[in-house]
This record gives structure tokens, sequence and C-alpha cells, in this order.
């Protein structure tokens, strides 16, 4: 995903948690959710990668994001690579994808024209999924300032975000309540952060032959 | 057969000083608080069970 992090990648890669996705399929394959959760967790680290130029609040300016874990003064990863104590003292951004859901535009999904010069059937299906971002941090004083760290990020490139990922729509949506992290040995507060979007997977069948293959004229015109 | 004698009240009891200020009640002590009585005023977020409300990001796509 990052050749940035390809220290950590390689220990990850072992235990089957390495998201590997390539970035270049958005275009062939479309927004997909594990490409969805990679390109947050990229973004986040992005901006902490460069927090004196890039963090709006004056706490976080401090918190840079390297690849090596153990340096790193924030810890950023998906759910999958998550340990409940993993981020130790340190705040945490932790992502996760939700539900993806499938909708409906018309009949059978298929765009139906009257001229289907080609003969393939074309269909369009729009999906609609959304992902949480947690913002773990050791009081709940911090875990908001995070929280509004993110925010602001998210409100301010949701445009951005849904052009360059393909997507119809990409919403900032809520800032959840501070609360107890379950799972943590230590006290940790979290505040959930959603971002919503929606996309359409299109695709084509293409039948062996076309249905009418051809039209026997010379059997119409015999006298 | 006599009733015995009510024992003497304690202002009785307290020499005859007007100067001497009236008694006041102990108050009562304060409960202790409990150890993680703040924290407890808070609920429980768990990252690999939370769900946002399906309504809501329906609603926040345009789709409600």
């Amino acid at each position: 995903m990052t050749s940035s992090s390809s220290s950590s990648s390689s220990a990850a890669a072992d235990a089957g948690q390495w998201i590997d996705a390539d970035p270049s399929t958005l275009c062939s394959l479309g927004p997909r959710p594990l490409l969805m959760t990679g390109v947050l967790v990229n973004f986040l680290r992005n901006h902490f990668a460069d927090p004196v130029r890039n963090a709006h609040q004056e706490r976080f300016r401090k918190n840079l994001w390297t690849a090596d874990v153990s340096a790193s003064q924030i810890y950023i990863e998906s759910i999958t690579n998550w340990l409940p104590d993993s981020a130790h003292k340190r705040p945490a951004l932790v992502v996760k994808r939700n539900a993806w859901q499938c909708g409906k535009w018309g009949l059978n999904d298929e765009l139906m024209s009257t001229i289907d010069a080609d003969g393939l059937a074309r269909f369009e299906v729009p999906l609609f999924g959304s992902h949480t971002i947690f913002a773990l941090a050791k009081t709940g004083g911090e875990c908001e300032i995070l929280a509004n760290e993110v925010a602001t990020l998210l409100i301010g490139f949701q445009g951005l975000l849904r052009e360059k990922l393909s997507l119809n729509k990409f919403q900032f949506v809520e800032i959840g309540p501070v609360n107890r992290v379950a799972r943590v040995q230590e006290v940790t507060y979290g505040a959930p952060i959603t971002v919503s979007y929606a996309g359409v997977q299109e695709y084509i069948l293409a039948p062996h032959a076309p249905l009418v293959s051809r039209i026997r004229l010379d059997v119409l015109l015999q006298p | 057969m006599t009733p015995e004698p009510l024992p003497p009240s304690w202002t009785q009891l307290l020499p005859d000083n007007p100067i001497r200020p009236a008694a006041k009640p102990p108050l009562e002590p304060l409960a202790a608080p409990e150890v993680n009585e703040r924290a407890s005023t808070f609920g429980e977020l768990d990252p690999l069970t939370y769900e946002p409300s399906p309504a809501l990001i329906r609603q926040s796509l345009g789709l409600a």
C-alpha cells in the first residue's frame, strides 16, 4: 500500500494481515472494501507524517507518524492489525470498515435501451457503505482533540477523496460520543468518527453468441 | 403506683451561661467517592463490534 511503511509491512504480511490493495486497480476494479480501508489508513498516515505542517491542533504537532511502529508517536492502523494494547500510551487511530450494502436503481439492474448494437447487456449496481475511524487516547480531552483533528481533515478533503476514488459521494457523517474503550488494559478513551460513501459497480454480460445470430433473408425472399 | 421521674434534659445540665453558643448537631460525614466513579459515568466503546446506525448512513447519503 505504501512504500514508506515497508518495515512494518513484512511482519504484518507474515501474519496475513497486510493490506496489499493496489491503488492502481481502482480504475479497472472500482472501489472495494479493502482498498477503502487502505486509502483511509494511508490518508491519515500522510497527515501525521508531517504534523508540524499539517496538524490543525497544536497538541498534535509533535505526534509524528513513522513506519517504525516502536518509534512512531501516533499509532495508525487498520482494525485487522490492531491489538488492544499495541498503542501503549500513544494516541491511536484505528480504521474499521462497516457494512457495505447494495442498492437498486432499476429493473434487473440493467441499463435498458432500445438500441443494443453490440448485443452486450450492461448493468449497474449502486453500492454504499461506511468506515469508522476510532480516535483513541489516554484522556478524554486528548481523545476529543484528536477526533476533531481527524474530522476537520475529512471534512476538508471529502470532495477530493470522492473524486479521486471514483465515488458518487464521500461524506463525513459524525463524531460519536467519547467512551471508555473495551478490551484495553490501561484506561483509554475513544471516539468513533464515521464517513459514508456511495459508488457504482458496473458490469457487462457478453453472450457467447448474439440471441439472433442471423436472419436468413433468402428463406423469406423465395418465390 | 408512683411513676419514675423523667431524667433531666441535657439543657438543664448546661451551666446557665447566655454567651455559650447553642450546640449544633454534628455534620453527616460525606460518602467517600469510589475510585472509578468518574470513569464509570462513561459508556463502553468496543471497536471490534461497533457499527454506526444504518439509518444514519442512509440519511447521510440522501438515501433515506
